[in-house]
């Protein structure tokens, strides 16, 4: 076990002090900070766009376009929607405003409940409003938030922005709930989990959730960019891992036989597959090192960037119609080694190539191939309705959207991948194994 | 010094391809000598060796190390072999030192003393931390026997060692192969397709052409095993014409050359046939003022003649 460990720290040494080897450690580097740029340049973009908004057209604006064109038309009901908009531009109400959304909805009441809403708009009056909500609501779920808000004294306004949101995606999920009817379906389940979520959050306080950060789309840019709005996106960069243990893996083998250095390794008095193993070995953790390394490269690339704010914001998520609180960086590490399962799934087939064809070119040209053009292919035939395309190597590979049920084929388990997974691994190491036992040198 | 075989080949038989590359090949290689495996290009010197060190397989026969069979017991087989195949190739990149640590860890050597002593057998101690990319092609080589000897093997086989070396790295090898093999008792194998260079090195040569293994000879052998196993002298006299007339032994011929004459005799009895020729020189009235033994037959005209004779078609692959 000693010398097998000797062989392992042999080809470890091979590896980094390779020029090249250095060269891909420093791209680790790179796309960490790299990452972190590019959400820092989405961040500034999309900042400057809504100041363009606010800045040359502001809402003043809009309301006196919306009450010069009442005036020319002239619609049923339009004197008093007039003064509800010249009311907006006294108190200078921007979009985000509630009176805003209130003055708009003026004009599906009728004239008693219109003025009434109108000195609620005038007076800055928002419990007067969630009572006149409750009483003109057409169904049970649309009262729940105004009476909420009642109940709890959560003011509409931009001090309690985060609390509106969650009682907002509620009022959205209760509503669904309602229009689904009584059979049980995933999209019934998915409504229910947002209720119980939503309901914990205003219970506990919690408004962050970096669950709705795992899409960097979905980032609320006027609260800022917390830590875990760019940190939940470090997962992708897993697939720079798998780029350089390709290049690492197709090496392994095929260069020993291009340096010539093969027959130096060979006449050791250790046998063939031990070697064998010993660089296999020296792939697979060498990945998992690297990949180790890269999460831990993210949190200062990130923070350094962003800022650490929310730093602690857990990831909530129900299970079972309970929620449950998850520490963020547990989940990104959950991430990290799904992702991990694609590194290693290709390394081994790298390496497999590298044993059987011994040439580096032709093993790195055929791993980075098969894993851009694997997942295409993959989804061009599961759209053409290829069923067994599901036995394919890159139909299993994403096992983290299998689990959340997100495959592109149906009734597809993660056992099943995972099968398939292994079966494949199986075929790879056998081919290396033969191709370098078994060959002459 | 015990002088057991070391590597013991029998009966070995190699294909590949088509190609019928090694026909029942039988040698044997002792402690304490420096084995010359001689044999024109493409005879089958390198096939048997890469098979003998585990690089190829064979197709049948028995070859052993130190009594371990190299297929059955491939591991203690090997753990006694040392050697370089074709060109010392290492790790370009990795320093002298590191491509020694590498064999070292794969051999299960930590002792960094036996290191030292094998870079300083070798003479590189001084540039033994520069990286290999800045070696000489003889550093290289040298290198290469540092690496093969580092484990202490039995058995130490180099193809063709002095390939690319300058007169002065041919020197400084052949001195660090002799002191192993006689000072050490390693068995050296060294393979070449140059009589000239085994003659000063070996002290016995296997002879392989065309796949087939002609002899095995000491060097003694080798340099009285003339064509037609004749010995030549050459006499100096005062009378060269009248000594021919005077010689008339059967079996040996007599020619003038620049006044001397020269004296072709069996080698068998080469000694008794020289003393009746002095004698009846003397005894003819001829003033005798040398005789001595000609180096008749250069070793590599031997060597030529004898894988001419051996096959007839020392071409193969």
């Amino acid at each position: 076990m000693a010398r097998f460990f000797g062989l392992v720290k042999n080809e470890y040494i091979k590896i980094l002090k390779k020029l090249s080897t250095k060269i891909l450690l420093g791209l680790i580097v790179i796309s960490a900070f790299g990452l972190s740029l590019i959400a820092l340049v989405a961040e500034k973009t999309s900042q400057a766009e809504m100041e363009y908004f606010s800045d040359d057209y502001s809402a003043v604006d809009e309301y006196e376009e919306q009450i010069s064109w009442l005036e020319q038309t002239k619609p049923e009901g339009y004197e008093i929607q007039i003064k509800a908009y010249q009311a907006l531009i006294d108190c200078d109400a921007g979009y985000e405003d509630w009176r805003c959304a209130a003055a708009e909805e003026i004009s599906e009441l009728d004239a008693a409940q219109a003025s009434e809403l109108l000195i609620y708009i005038k007076t800055n009056d928002w419990r007067g409003y969630c009572s006149l909500k409750i009483r003109t609501a057409s169904s049970e779920s649309e009262k729940w938030g105004y009476q909420y808000r009642l109940d709890h004294g959560i003011d509409m306004s931009e001090k309690f922005d985060k609390q509106n949101a969650l009682i907002d995606k509620i009022d959205e999920a209760k509503m669904g709930l309602e229009y689904a009817g009584s059979e049980e379906s995933a999209e019934k389940s998915a409504y229910e989990d947002t209720v119980t979520l939503g309901m914990y959050q205003l219970e506990n306080e919690i408004y962050e959730n970096t669950a709705d950060m795992t899409n960097i789309m979905n980032m609320d840019l006027r609260n800022g960019v917390r830590f875990f709005n760019v940190f939940m996106q470090t997962p992708m960069l897993v697939t720079v891992i798998s780029m350089i243990m390709i290049i690492i893996a197709g090496g392994s083998v095929a260069s020993e036989f291009h340096q010539g250095t093969i027959k130096f390794l060979l006449i050791n008095p250790v046998k063939r597959w031990k070697i064998l193993m010993s660089k296999y070995f020296t792939v697979i953790t060498m990945g998992y090192i690297l990949t180790v390394l890269l999460f831990v490269l993210c949190i200062p690339a990130v923070g350094i960037i962003h800022g650490f704010a929310g730093i602690n914001d857990p990831y909530l998520y129900v299970a079972d119609g309970e929620v449950q609180s998850m520490n963020s960086f547990l989940y990104a590490v959950r991430a990290f080694a799904i992702a991990s399962v694609e590194t290693v799934v290709m390394a081994t087939f790298a390496f497999a190539i590298s044993s059987l064809i011994r040439s580096s070119a032709l093993a790195v040209g055929a791993g980075v191939f098969m894993m851009f053009a694997g997942n295409t292919i993959v989804m061009v035939l599961s759209q053409l309705g290829v069923d067994w395309a599901r036995y394919f190597l890159f139909a299993n590979t994403d096992l983290l959207a299998i689990s959340q049920g997100n495959s592109m084929f149906p009734q597809h388990t993660v056992g099943f991948a995972v099968a398939v997974l292994i079966a494949h691994m199986a075929v790879f190491i056998l081919t290396a194994w033969d191709g370098f036992t078994k060959k002459s040198v | 010094m015990d002088k057991e075989a070391v590597l013991s080949i029998k009966g070995l038989n190699k294909t590949l391809g088509k190609k019928h590359i090694l026909h029942d090949i039988d040698m044997q290689c002792l402690g304490g000598e420096v084995f010359g495996f001689l044999g024109p290009n493409g005879a089958g010197k390198t096939t048997t060796i890469k098979i003998v060190v585990g690089l190829l397989s064979l197709d049948s026969g028995e070859i052993s190390v130190c009594g371990h069979d190299i297929i059955k017991e491939f591991e203690p087989a090997m753990a006694n072999v040392g050697g370089i195949v074709e060109n010392p190739e290492m790790y370009k990149y990795l320093t002298g030192r590191e491509n020694l640590m590498q064999y070292a860890r794969m051999r299960g050597i930590t002792d960094e003393k036996r290191i030292a002593e094998v870079v300083g057998m070798v003479r590189l101690s001084n540039r033994i931390n520069e990286k290999v990319s800045k070696y000489s092609l003889g550093m290289r080589q040298r290198l290469g026997v540092a690496q093969a000897l580092i484990h202490r093997p039995r058995l130490l086989i180099l193809d063709e060692p002095t390939n690319g070396l300058d007169p002065q790295g041919i020197k400084e090898l052949r001195d660090v192969l002799k002191h192993i093999a006689h000072e050490e008792g390693v068995c050296v194998v060294v393979s070449s397709h140059l009589m000239s260079e085994m003659e000063l090195m070996c002290d016995r040569v296997g002879i392989i052409s065309g796949g087939k293994m002609i002899g095995t000879y000491s060097m003694e052998q080798l340099i009285n095993q003339n064509i037609g196993g004749m010995a030549e002298y050459v006499i100096e006299t005062d009378n060269a014409e009248k000594a021919v007339s005077l010689i008339d032994l059967p079996d040996t011929t007599v020619k003038q050359e620049d006044g001397n004459l020269i004296v072709r005799v069996p080698a068998d009895a080469e000694r008794e046939i020289i003393a009746a020729v002095n004698a009846k020189l003397v005894r003819g009235g001829a003033s005798l003022y040398t005789v001595h033994r000609k180096d008749n037959k250069k070793l590599e005209d031997v060597f030529i003649t004898l894988t001419e004779n051996g096959e007839g078609d020392g071409q193969i692959g």
